[in-house]
């Protein structure tokens, strides 16, 4: 659980972070969101004081992060950035394992864990050996994330990492941080200027602009506040589109169907469609068919009446 | 604000006075020098300190001014071939004829032009060629290709757009080439006293020869204050 | 225009302007005596001539019209061309001239050099052309050694001198060699500095830049003056051989010398790696010793090799300069045909120190590849000499 009290920092007489609060309760994945030197970046190095603030204080788990020294928290937490910053000189294996070693874990634990995270983000077990200089950007982006939980910290702090990747691999790397995110359930704070990438991961988004947060909150719920200048500047008008992206037909459904759209796409095909309708087979071999209706009447399942 | 046209470089000034102050001066307190180092007055060498200097001066400046000349023309032409291999032929070779020590070309030049100044000066030109040449060289191929674009795409023609356009743009490369090949002939033309010629090397030479540490004075600083001049004066 | 050819050409241009009437060599009674013109006619019979010739001529008619395979047996062949030449040449006797055939010599002449230097550019092309331009020199070292080649004054002088020569190369190799290694060390230290500590960047860099624009005679004989006060004030210097000439001097100039490329190279590679690659060290918790040790500067290795390379290959030419303040090396010899107007003694001290200075140029370049290569590092071999 991070908390942040009342953080400020300038450089020079640019604010950049305006007395920010902001919880992250454990098992979160948090988005800060907004354009270019809105303080996002700032923010997320004052978790593991690559940044040191000038004022405020940063709580993990009740304990303020400057009560140890900094080595020993940047070993607990885990960072992704865009440029990845693999060791050139050092393996696969050899890049993964740094944390664990200066943990002093034993040889067959490190081996273990390296396994299963290459397992886990999909990286052939061959790649060990490799050099970084011999992997694709979404590759060596995955080793970063390995690299990253290899120490299975609780906190994972992530800058931007997808923005080097092409856009086809980035969606794939997307959904598998998403699926790994499932099942690991870290707290993970994550920096993009990308809406759509923050619709897909973010069980909340922070919408910051000039050093301040403008909004926290569920990605559903900032659809209920259109009317607000920020969302519809940051987000887009268009947002209630974007975070189609976040389910799927099962979702609609509540139950499994053999075809796997995400909502967007399910909207996609009812513009195609003349009677504005989609039949989709579910598992049970049942037909069905969907219209516009059925996608409102499932996005506002949750209002208040 | 008043926007100053020449800023005064102390260094600079500092190092052309000190050398005046000592090619000039030298005779006046050269007795006080002596008797600090212990030494006698010793041998003096039968050409003035002023007169050496400017014996310096010369070779340098003419050995110089041919490289200059020959690389700039070689520079520009193997740019306008645009040949790569000439281009990597031409590096190549320069880079092997730096290895070469300076002495033994001297020496070879002893068989055309005999003992004195002669030799001196065609080792000066050869080793002032390479860092001018290199850097010509580098300095036009490192021009943003859209720039040459550019030029042609107004109407230039290659000519016209070497001399307009990419010999200026190169133009603080080469300075830098020249400045190297300045410091480089100011040492090198020391070593010309061994075989006969003028300049600053002579008192130093023979200082050492005759373990005369005021001779050795002489000229030592008035070369190290020249080559320290040179570099500052060029620094861009 | 087909690669190698412009070298072909000009190398082919070369030898062809070898073979017109410039001399070949000299012939000479003995060491002081007025020579007597080689030519090339003189050199090999008519036969070879019209060998070599033909050979020629087939080589270009390949560079102009068969494919390339045929012509690299051809340019092998020609490898050793210049070597055999060179036993041609020592081999010549002149007519109606009396002489001692143990005394009398024969040096090089420019044709000769053309020759040589045209041959080389020649077989530089195409494939395998490194190899064939290091089996040509090879093949010409033979020819020197081989006793075929006595009469050459190259020969005669290092017959004269065998046991000197011995021992001062490896005093020039020693002299130029150590007092490079032993600035490795204060070098790298000056470059961390640097960076460290961005105020006392300007000063530590204008101190090494001193020694590289000061001409180095000048440096030499000026350091001659501290030390020489030095042994008299403290005589057991004197016995350990730090005196105002000899090695001492020569040794503390070189040593100057070599700090400047050591320590901008060190700057430029640690200065130079991927910041990225820093920030995720820290960010992984590498307090600043482990982050340097084990990433900062095995990363910075390949500048720091080439900057030690830079300071060897220098040192080796500069040394020549220790044989005018007594501290031997290949220098000695150099000087010393300078002065005797023997120039093929000169050129017995030379050739060693152009191919030395080439061979550690060489190693060092394979070091610095290999190093390149396991690191997977991509380091820009900018020579920041200041």
């Amino acid at each position: 659980m991070i908390r942040i009290a009342q953080l400020v920092k300038n450089y020079g007489n640019i604010t950049a972070l305006d007395r920010v609060d902001l919880t992250i309760e454990e098992g979160e994945c948090v988005v800060l969101i907004g354009p270019s030197g809105c303080g996002k970046s700032t923010l997320l190095r004052s978790i593991n004081r690559m940044v040191q603030p000038d004022s405020g204080s940063v709580y993990v788990d009740e304990q303020d992060i400057l009560n140890y020294p900094p080595e020993t928290l940047r070993r607990k937490i885990g960072y992704c950035i865009q440029n990845v910053g693999l060791f050139p000189h050092y393996t696969v294996y050899e890049n993964i394992a740094v944390v664990p070693k200066m943990l002093k874990w034993s040889k067959a634990k490190i081996e273990e864990r390296v396994d299963f995270l290459m397992d886990l983000t999909g990286l052939p077990k061959e790649y060990k050996t490799k050099k970084p200089h011999e992997l694709s950007g979404g590759e060596a982006q995955r080793v970063g994330v390995c690299r990253a939980l290899a120490a299975d910290p609780d906190i994972l702090l992530m800058d931007e990492p997808f923005g080097a990747v092409d856009p086809m691999t980035r969606v794939k790397i997307q959904t598998a941080f998403r699926n790994i995110q499932k099942e690991l359930k870290k707290t993970v704070v994550f920096v993009t200027h990308d809406v759509e990438e923050a619709v897909l991961l973010a069980d909340k988004i922070a919408v910051m602009q000039n050093g301040k947060i403008l909004g926290y909150d569920t990605p559903s719920n900032f659809a209920l506040h259109m009317e607000e200048e920020f969302v519809r500047s940051f987000l887009g008008v268009d947002y209630p589109v974007k975070l189609l992206k976040r389910h799927n037909i099962d979702d609609l459904l509540n139950q499994e169907s053999d075809s796997k759209l995400t909502l967007n796409e399910l909207l996609a095909g009812m513009l195609e469609s003349p009677n504005g309708g989609v039949t989709i087979q579910n598992a049970n071999g049942s037909k069905q068919t969907l219209y516009f209706e059925d996608l409102t009447h499932y996005l506002h399942k949750d209002d208040q009446v | 604000m008043i926007r100053r046209k020449f800023r005064i470089d102390l260094m600079l000034t500092f190092y052309f006075i000190a050398l005046l102050l000592w090619v000039f001066g030298f005779e006046s307190f050269k007795g006080t020098l002596a008797s600090l180092l212990g030494s006698g007055i010793g041998l003096v060498s039968r050409t003035s300190l002023p007169v050496l200097t400017w014996q310096h001066i010369q070779l340098v400046a003419l050995a110089s001014s041919a490289a200059i000349l020959v690389s700039l023309l070689l520079g520009m032409i193997v740019h306008l071939t645009r040949n790569e291999e000439a281009e990597s032929l031409v590096m190549k070779l320069g880079s092997i004829l730096e290895t070469i020590p300076s002495a033994a070309v001297i020496a070879l030049s002893i068989p055309l032009f005999g003992y004195g100044n002669g030799p001196v000066l065609m080792a000066l030109w050869v080793y002032a060629i390479l860092p001018i040449l290199r850097n010509t060289i580098v300095g036009l191929q490192s021009i943003n290709p859209s720039i040459q674009d550019a030029a042609t795409g107004i109407g230039m023609s290659p000519l016209q757009r070497l001399l307009k356009i990419e010999m200026p743009l190169a133009r603080p490369m080469i300075l830098a080439g020249i400045k190297t090949a300045l410091v480089i002939n100011i040492s090198l033309a020391t070593i010309g006293a061994t075989v006969g010629a003028g300049g600053l090397g002579v008192p130093i030479i023979a200082g050492i020869r005759s373990y005369d540490p005021l001779l050795v004075l002489q000229g030592s600083i008035a070369v190290i204050l020249m080559a320290l001049l040179t570099e500052r004066a060029l620094r861009s | 225009m087909k690669p190698g050819r412009i070298s072909f050409v000009t190398g082919g241009f070369l030898v062809f302007l070898s073979w017109t009437l410039l001399a070949w060599g000299e012939f000479k009674i003995n060491r002081v005596s007025r020579g007597i013109t080689i030519r090339m006619m003189d050199v090999i019979p008519l036969y070879g001539w019209i060998l070599m010739i033909a050979i020629f001529i087939v080589s270009f008619w390949f560079e102009l019209y068969r494919p390339k395979i045929k012509q690299t047996v051809l340019l092998w062949i020609l490898t050793i061309a210049p070597a055999l030449c060179l036993i041609g040449i020592s081999g010549f006797v002149p007519s109606l001239t009396e002489f001692d055939p143990n005394v009398a010599r024969v040096s090089l002449g420019i044709g000769f050099y053309l020759f040589l230097g045209g041959i080389l550019l020649m077989v530089s092309k195409g494939k395998g052309g490194q190899t064939r331009i290091v089996s040509t020199l090879v093949w010409v070292f033979v020819a020197l050694g081989s006793g075929f080649a006595d009469s050459l004054g190259l020969i005669r002088e290092y017959n004269n001198l065998q046991d000197v020569f011995v021992r001062e190369l490896f005093r020039h190799v020693t002299l130029a060699l150590l007092s490079a290694c032993l600035a490795i060390l204060p070098g790298v230290m000056l470059g961390y500095a640097s960076l460290r500590y961005p105020k006392a960047k300007e000063w530590i860099f204008g101190f090494v830049h001193l020694f590289q624009v000061a001409p180095t005679l000048s440096l030499l004989a000026l350091m001659m003056i501290p030390l020489t006060a030095l042994s008299r004030a403290f005589p057991f210097l004197a016995d350990l051989g730090i005196k105002g000439i000899g090695f001492a001097p020569a040794f503390i100039v070189l040593f100057l010398y070599s700090l400047l490329p050591i320590t901008s190279n060190t700057y430029a590679g640690l200065s130079q790696t991927d910041p990225f690659v820093l920030e995720s060290a820290t960010a992984l918790g590498m307090t600043e010793k482990q982050k340097f040790r084990r990433i900062w500067f095995p990363l910075s290795l390949p500048a720091i090799f080439a900057g030690i390379r830079t300071a060897m290959t220098q040192n080796i030419g500069n040394t020549i300069l220790a044989g005018l303040v007594g501290g031997g090396g290949m220098g000695a010899l150099i000087f010393l045909g300078l002065s005797q107007s023997a120039l093929d003694l000169v050129l017995l001290g030379t050739i060693p120190v152009v191919t030395m200075a080439l061979l550690i140029d060489a190693i060092f370049a394979i070091l610095e590849k290999t190093t390149i290569k396991r690191l997977g590092v991509k380091y820009d071999p900018h020579r920041t000499i200041g």
